[in-house]
């Protein structure tokens, strides 16, 4: 099957959950498929300043195609018209603009796709909320495969996106509640779909037991791995963690991987460890007590797939229904709604190592399960099939 | 694992480990001095008190006081004119017409005011709480202070009440 694949960004640089779920996609369907994947210059969402070369390349073995960005997001419009569309009464025409601001504004992406569409089986498009899906998905809709990658935020509510989510001709889910959650706000229960997810690719080494010494990590730690910021629910987690720290007198660590866009400063026991490798980020979650997974917006969090396939339990937050319900549903660890229900999770977490290990255990046979490469590619398959084969028909 | 939330196969439940961190909370809450219900009264009585210093009008600080409170700021109201006859339902037709094109300028405005008002709100009610929950937790540590120094005072003088030397062995 000859398959396109089109994402806001693309790249080994690139930064972000539905990127690396469309890069690892990609991969793993080159396997059995012709695969190109069409997308923007840009590496950064926040600006779409044009960074790569435009045209043809190569990543990892995948046929690229990237198209410059036209227009920059100038965040003094997008940050009104956002407050705008997401908060209060506004127009259908406040919402299209909403949209050409928010990009990445390409027109030479959907230039190339609507003269070439006809050389594909099947479109699969990923994350709804940007210009080139939603665009997009309107060149073939026949054979246009969405994966939403939606959170439970204001923006799933704009009122251009019901026609988004009825538009293709099947959807990829990430998880039973992002599919409900869909379902409710754009009544498109009629489009065929599946709750698939993805798997996740492993090094081929994690240096379990140099990381502790190597990013100096020692004693017991629980560990964030993801963006420091407060959207993701950076601000509570900490606050919360340190609250804990002066109440029980606990010596446990906080350590935090990824890049830090918050005001926090180190302590002994709140690390800020920066961007890590593949490698070590692995480690690092096999060490860990738990994983604390603070977003209140998740369509499906990778990393706790990650400390699942790492054999570690994980703490998320527990008025995110997509993150509760995984937990409950794989048994892999606990929430908190409160700052009471943290400490109490903590306390069971750290004084009875072998009740996380058992939780973490359980998360593995979850992910095993659910979240294997053959499973997700299988799903995937069935996906593609049905879409290509009324298309080509 | 002899445990509650452990099932005959072995398996670990999350929602029955959840059930039992929300008992151990309940129970510590009981045990304090004062329980749940009878803090967030304290609580209340000091955000009516707070409302009566600033002199707002009983009924409105009871509708301030919900916690979803959303800032009523709803544009339906009836538009009606004080005058009588044809003047009067003209000056109400003249401002059916306008309030669509001003709601257009203000709305958003509006709206962004209630969403910084419900905040602060948020931000207010929570300082309160968390200092009535301080007052209580440092009364009772203060009690317990003096209880332990009224113990080693009697520790010290034998229970004679009296400051007394070192204890020699007979």
């Amino acid at each position: 099957m000859r398959i396109a694949l089109v994402v806001q960004r693309y790249g080994l640089e690139v930064v972000g959950g539905a990127e690396l779920h469309c890069r690892w996609v990609a991969e793993h369907l080159a396997e059995r498929h012709q695969v190109e994947v069409l997308t923007t210059t840009a590496t950064d969402y926040l600006t779409w300043a044009n960074e790569y070369a435009s045209g043809p390349c190569e990543v990892n073995g995948i046929s690229v195609r990237r198209f410059p960005v036209e227009r920059p997001r100038r965040s003094e419009v997008i940050d009104d018209l956002a407050g705008r569309v997401c908060f209060g009464p506004h127009t259908d025409e406040e919402e299209r603009r909403w949209m050409d601001e928010h990009g990445p504004y390409c027109p030479a992406l959907l230039d190339h796709l609507r003269g070439e569409e006809g050389r594909f089986d099947a479109i699969v498009f990923f994350s709804y909320r940007y210009w080139t899906t939603h665009h997009g998905l309107r060149i073939a809709p026949g054979k246009s495969l969405l994966v939403p990658t939606a959170e439970h935020d204001p923006v799933v509510y704009l009122r251009l996106f019901r026609e988004t989510f009825r538009r293709p001709a099947a959807i990829v889910y990430n998880s039973p509640e992002e599919r409900d959650l869909i379902h409710k706000v754009s009544g498109n229960e009629s489009v065929p779909g599946d709750v698939v997810g993805t798997g996740i690719d492993r090094p081929a080494s994690v240096p379990v037991d140099e990381v502790g010494s190597r990013l100096d990590l020692l004693g017991d730690y629980v560990i964030y791995v993801g963006r420091i910021e407060r959207a993701k629910g950076c601000a509570l987690m900490v606050d919360h963690f340190l609250e804990y720290q002066r109440d029980r007198r606990s010596g446990v660590t906080l350590a935090l991987l990824g890049r830090n866009v918050m005001d926090l400063a180190e302590n002994v026991h709140l690390r800020l460890l920066g961007v890590t490798t593949e490698a070590e980020k692995l480690a690092a979650l096999a060490g860990a007590r738990a994983l604390l997974m603070p977003s209140r917006y998740e369509s499906l969090s990778m990393v706790l797939l990650e400390a699942w396939m790492m054999r570690r339990p994980v703490m998320v937050n527990g008025e995110c229904e997509v993150l509760r319900g995984q937990v409950l549903r794989s048994g892999g660890g606990l929430y908190y709604r409160s700052y009471e229900e943290f400490a109490e999770a903590m306390d069971l977490l750290l004084g009875r190592p072998e009740l996380g290990d058992r939780l973490g255990a359980q998360g593995h046979a979850y992910f095993e399960a659910n979240y294997s490469w053959p499973t997700i590619m299988a799903k995937y398959d069935r996906l593609l099939a049905g879409v290509a084969a009324p298309a080509r028909a | 694992m002899d445990e509650p939330f452990v099932t005959k196969d072995g398996r670990i439940e999350v929602a029955e480990i959840m059930r039992g961190i929300r008992d151990r909370i309940r129970q510590k809450r009981d045990q304090g001095l004062y329980t749940d219900e009878e803090l967030e009264e304290m609580i209340l009585l000091k955000l009516q008190a707070f409302g009566d210093e600033a002199e707002i009008h009983p009924e409105l600080l009871e509708r301030l006081l919900e916690p979803s409170h959303a800032w009523n700021i709803s544009v339906d109201y009836r538009i009606e004119s004080h005058r009588a006859g044809l003047p009067g339902r003209v000056i109400v037709f003249v401002k059916k017409l306008v309030a669509p094109f001003v709601r257009l300028y203000t709305d958003h405005v509006l709206n962004r005011q209630a969403q910084l008002n419900l905040y602060m709100v948020h931000v207010c009610h929570n300082l309160v709480r968390q200092l009535t929950r301080l007052q209580v937790s440092h009364a009772a540590l203060k009690n317990r202070c003096d209880r332990l120094e009224e113990e080693l005072r009697t520790a010290r003088t034998g229970g004679s009440g009296e400051e007394a030397g070192p204890r020699r062995d007979p």
